[in-house]
């Protein structure tokens, strides 16, 4: 059973997120954590700018956080997020990866390895490669990735890198990574 | 069988062992997933199919067990690096110091100096250098000898002019840092009012009296046990109504330590070591530094 969502996008990518955060309820039963990279790189207005979107509860990451259902946890400005081994949220601001603090790959990555097959991760638009390691960690792991369709967005770079690289679930315009997503929580015990 | 990542685990495990038994480092409270993530940078770095491939050597060679250290320690740092918070120490917390006949300050984990050295502006600008003494301290001994020469590459000088000027600053910063070849290096008067110290949060004690504590970006890398006994530290560390400035992603959650400090700034980070630990505060409890 999935016990968390991930959530990568960079160039393009925060009326998508708005979109599908707007489109899942209030008591959303899987956790979600966000990176994304707002035009100017700067990433720290991304919580409020999600939250006023949908009912789903987006705050900042903090440190040592057990995620939550009806949450969705975004990565302060400056700050990698990663998952703990012990299932908590964590900081670092070690050395950007991929020229870009917080990486989609570092939050991919250590969600894998903690969710290892129970976590879903899904990547929007972008205009780097940052999050194509981490999918493939997901997948590599037995996670259910999710790619927006490389076509449906200007900014495709990431999702043509992913669906390049890997053999990805699906491949969805935002319609359809909502009805999976919608999927995926009913399937939670 | 096994997944590759599951492997690494045991042998970060390994690895921490090793360095507590044979070193005394207390690595097993540092948070787990970024360890991991610098110890791959290490293997990388190092050239080695398997970070077990190095325990041999770790054991019996202290040269490399330095680089290790250094390496899984290492912090980058910025001059005024959020400026808000520097803003907020430059009008609030600093220019109180001022009625002090001394001003100690402790900046734990110092890194390459850069945060030093900001503070260290602030007090010049604010007339308080000539009384100000900062302990500057940090567990990695390379990072040290880099913040003592006050030299760092130059790449960054614009960002730090900016966030300088961003955080209320009325000069410039080059008036403090001269342009030398590939480097900027620091006005020699700000060298003159620092320490810069070996000390490992995690093993050794309180050594100042300090009306600021300054913390930044450390706490995140450590786990809960660990947080709070550094937390604790800073609370003996400091004056009665003293000042602790930690990171901008940072916080005083721990049940148990909830009474020890006041957040006075909360986007800032900036709390207040209360009077005394029982709240019945008697009268001769009086702090100058409120």
């Amino acid at each position: 059973m999935y016990r968390s969502v991930v959530l990568g996008f960079s160039a393009g990518g925060i009326a998508l997120a708005q979109q599908i955060l707007a489109a899942l309820p209030e008591q959303y039963r899987l956790p979600i954590i966000i990176v994304g990279h707002l035009p100017n790189g700067q990433t720290s207005q991304l919580a409020s700018v999600l939250d006023t979107s949908t009912s789903i509860n987006v705050v900042q990451a903090a440190d040592k956080t057990l995620p939550q259902p009806g949450h969705a946890y975004v990565a302060p400005a400056n700050y990698h997020l990663l998952v703990e081994q012990s299932g908590q949220l964590a900081l670092s601001v070690d050395e950007p990866v991929n020229s870009v603090r917080p990486s989609i790959d570092v939050l991919f990555e250590t969600a894998a390895e903690y969710y290892q097959h129970d976590v879903v991760a899904v990547a929007l638009s972008g205009a780097s490669s940052d999050g194509v390691a981490g999918m493939k960690q997901v997948k590599v792991l037995g996670g259910l990735t999710i790619c927006l369709r490389p076509d449906g967005t200007t900014f495709n770079t990431l999702p043509r890198r992913i669906v390049e690289a890997i053999d990805v679930d699906y491949q969805e315009d935002p319609e359809g990574i909502i009805s999976l997503l919608n999927a995926m929580a009913e399937n939670t015990p | 069988m096994k997944p590759p990542h599951e492997i690494e685990n045991i042998e970060v495990d390994l690895f921490v062992q090793a360095l507590r038994q044979r070193y005394g480092y207390g690595f097993e409270h540092y948070a787990k997933a970024s360890l991991k993530r610098r110890l791959r940078n290490l293997k990388e770095y190092l050239d080695v199919p398997h970070l077990t491939t190095l325990l041999p050597r770790l054991l019996y060679d202290e040269t490399l067990a330095q680089v290790v250290v250094n390496t899984i320690t290492v912090q980058v740092s910025s001059f005024f690096r959020d400026p808000d918070v520097w803003r907020s120490l430059r009008q609030d917390i600093l220019p109180r110091l001022g009625s002090y006949p001394m001003i100690n300050i402790w900046q734990a984990g110092c890194s390459h100096g850069e945060e030093t050295y900001s503070l260290l502006i602030l007090l010049k600008e604010l007339g308080l250098l000539h009384k100000s003494h900062i302990f500057a301290t940090d567990i990695n001994k390379e990072s040290l000898a880099i913040a003592r020469k006050g030299r760092w590459p130059k790449e960054k000088l614009i960002e730090w002019s900016e966030n300088y000027a961003a955080s209320g600053g009325s000069h410039s910063l080059s008036d403090y840092l001269s342009v030398e070849a590939a480097d900027c290096m620091i006005d020699p008067e700000l060298r003159q009012r620092v320490d810069f110290m070996e000390h490992n949060l995690d093993q050794d004690d309180c050594f100042v009296e300090a009306q600021l504590v300054v913390c930044r970006n450390v706490l995140i890398y450590f786990d809960n046990t660990l947080q709070q006994k550094v937390i604790r530290l800073f609370y003996d560390s400091l004056q009665r109504g003293g000042t602790l400035v930690l990171g901008n992603a940072e916080n005083i959650n721990h049940e148990s330590l909830g009474t020890l400090f006041i957040p006075t700034h909360n986007e800032q980070r900036i709390f207040r070591r209360v009077m005394s630990e029982v709240s019945n505060c008697t009268g001769d409890e009086t702090c100058t530094a409120q």
